[in-house]
């Protein structure tokens, strides 16, 4: 398989910016409107759509809050102390931990539900269990439920943080557009002023209320 | 799903503004060509929203168009046509059709009726062009008013069938964009409909209709949670975003990622803060 970077004609260490704007240009000269449907450029096409494909796949899931995860795991995963402080890590969540760091996840969450005492770890190991099946909020509320009940443990808040990460970063590039400012949506769409759809929580499921 | 999406206009050039308008305005065009005039007033902002980004990630040739409306009689106004508002249209006029159909099932709506029966011909025409698309609409309205029977709290279920329907919606072309597009549309969906639970909480709870927030409403800090989550939502919509290569039109939808969606969620505050003074 050819390089990707090759195949855009830019250097590895071009921004992402230089990336998209190396794939509008071969775009433009490949578009099959342009070339009479030529089966060359089709080609030509396909193989920058690979080869971009291939560049921001391995520069956004490397890089992004939830796909960088595990690396985080065998940094954090066991006996990380945190500010000098001993952490209390309770032995009947050994198995389910070896069970988080396999990516048993159905497992790991049927032990956790089975355990009648949910201590801050628990929900710590929750938050973690359901995240790897999917479940962002749950992860997110179960993650905050631990830092509430132990602010001193490090494990969870940089867990949390690790959570909030893309939020953080969110809102720091808003600003340059306008940010989650108070500001007054003044314009209800003009379905509702027409149609009057707007229920104020009367109608049925709930995806359509404004 | 109505009314969520919108552009922050305080943070926009009259030019961006004008622009924004112009594919609403050409939304507005195609659905009246495609489905006439009971199809124009389904018109909406999400759908303008992915008309905008549909055009600026294929950069098709784009038509202007200079027309007067019923709405808008005295004043000509410019109007954007563009393969991909022909396909934001279809799925505008599917959404709103199972809207209709909802209400309906739901409460025997007489208004969901007339409009069901209005939308009849272009939604069956609209289904047969985007089959995929219609399907996962109606999957996941169904799963949804299940899950809602049953009165769950689930919060990732929940929002995750809502992702799905505008997450299918999103994706016009089966191509190297489509899983990119897929993401964004489904981390909105998810987001519109967390947003909407999070208005509609306390007529909800006057009414003594089920609301998904209630286990986290009881949290002493349901309002910190709240946007954590919401935040969450909007940064896993940017960062899909973020995977396409597009430059047109880029700081018009920023505006709409990153500030114009929030622009419910700042009127509630603002109004939750006047109602405790």
């Amino acid at each position: 398989m050819s390089d990707p970077y090759q195949v855009l004609g830019i250097s590895p260490s071009a921004s992402d910016d230089e990336v998209k704007a190396a794939y509008r240009r071969l775009a433009k000269l490949y578009h099959p409107d342009r070339n009479n449907g030529s089966e060359e450029a089709e080609k030509k096409m396909m193989q920058v759509n690979d080869a971009y494909a291939q560049i921001m796949d391995m520069r956004k899931n490397g890089g992004s809050a939830f796909g960088g995860y595990g690396g985080y795991q065998n940094a954090y995963g066991y006996g990380y102390g945190g500010s000098g402080q001993a952490q209390q890590r309770m032995p009947e969540f050994d198995a389910v931990r070896q069970q988080l760091n396999y990516g048993q996840y159905q497992q790991a969450m049927e032990a956790l539900e089975r355990m009648d005492e949910r201590t801050a770890e628990w929900y710590y190991l929750y938050a973690r269990v359901r995240q790897g099946l999917g479940d962002d909020i749950a992860a997110l509320n179960f993650a905050r439920q631990a830092v509430n009940m132990d602010p001193g443990n490090m494990e969870y808040l940089s867990y949390m943080q690790q959570l909030n990460m893309g939020g953080m970063q969110y809102r720091r590039q808003g600003v340059q557009f306008g940010g989650i400012q108070n500001f007054l949506c003044q314009n209800p769409c003009l379905t509702c002023l027409l149609f009057n759809l707007c229920c104020g929580g009367g109608c049925g499921t709930r995806i359509w209320c404004c | 799903m109505f009314g969520y999406v919108n552009v922050n206009p305080q943070a926009l050039s009259e030019a961006e503004k004008q622009r924004f308008r112009a594919f609403y305005c050409g939304l507005c065009h195609v659905l009246g060509q495609r489905c006439g005039e009971a199809g124009r007033l389904t018109l909406s902002n999400d759908m303008t929203f992915l008309s905008l980004l549909l055009c600026a990630l294929y950069e098709p040739p784009e038509e202007a168009l200079s027309e007067r409306c019923a709405l808008h009689p005295l004043k000509p106004h410019q109007a954007v046509l563009h393969p991909g508002a022909e396909f934001a249209a279809d799925m505008n006029v599917l959404l709103a059709y199972y809207k209709c159909q909802d209400d309906v099932e739901d409460e025997g709506s007489l208004r969901g009726r007339a409009g069901r029966a209005a939308l009849e011909k272009p939604r069956a025409r609209a289904e047969k062009a985007w089959p995929r698309q219609a399907a996962a609409i109606r999957e996941s309205l169904r799963a949804l008013s299940a899950l809602e029977a049953q009165k769950s709290d689930d919060l990732d279920a929940l929002a995750r069938l809502a992702g799905n329907m505008l997450g299918a919606c999103f994706v016009w072309k089966q191509d190297v964009f489509a899983p990119a597009l897929q993401r964004m549309g489904a981390a909105l969906g998810r987001f519109i409909y967390l947003m909407d639970a999070y208005e509609d909480y306390d007529a909800d709870v006057k009414r003594g209709r089920f609301n998904p927030l209630h286990g986290l409403h009881a949290q002493p800090d349901y309002e910190q949670r709240m946007e954590e989550i919401f935040t969450m939502e909007m940064a896993q919509c940017v960062a899909a975003f973020d995977y396409l290569p597009i430059e047109q039109d880029a700081p018009l939808i920023c505006n709409v990622l990153y500030s114009g969606v929030w622009g419910r969620y700042a009127r509630i505050q603002k109004k939750r803060k006047e109602a405790k003074a």
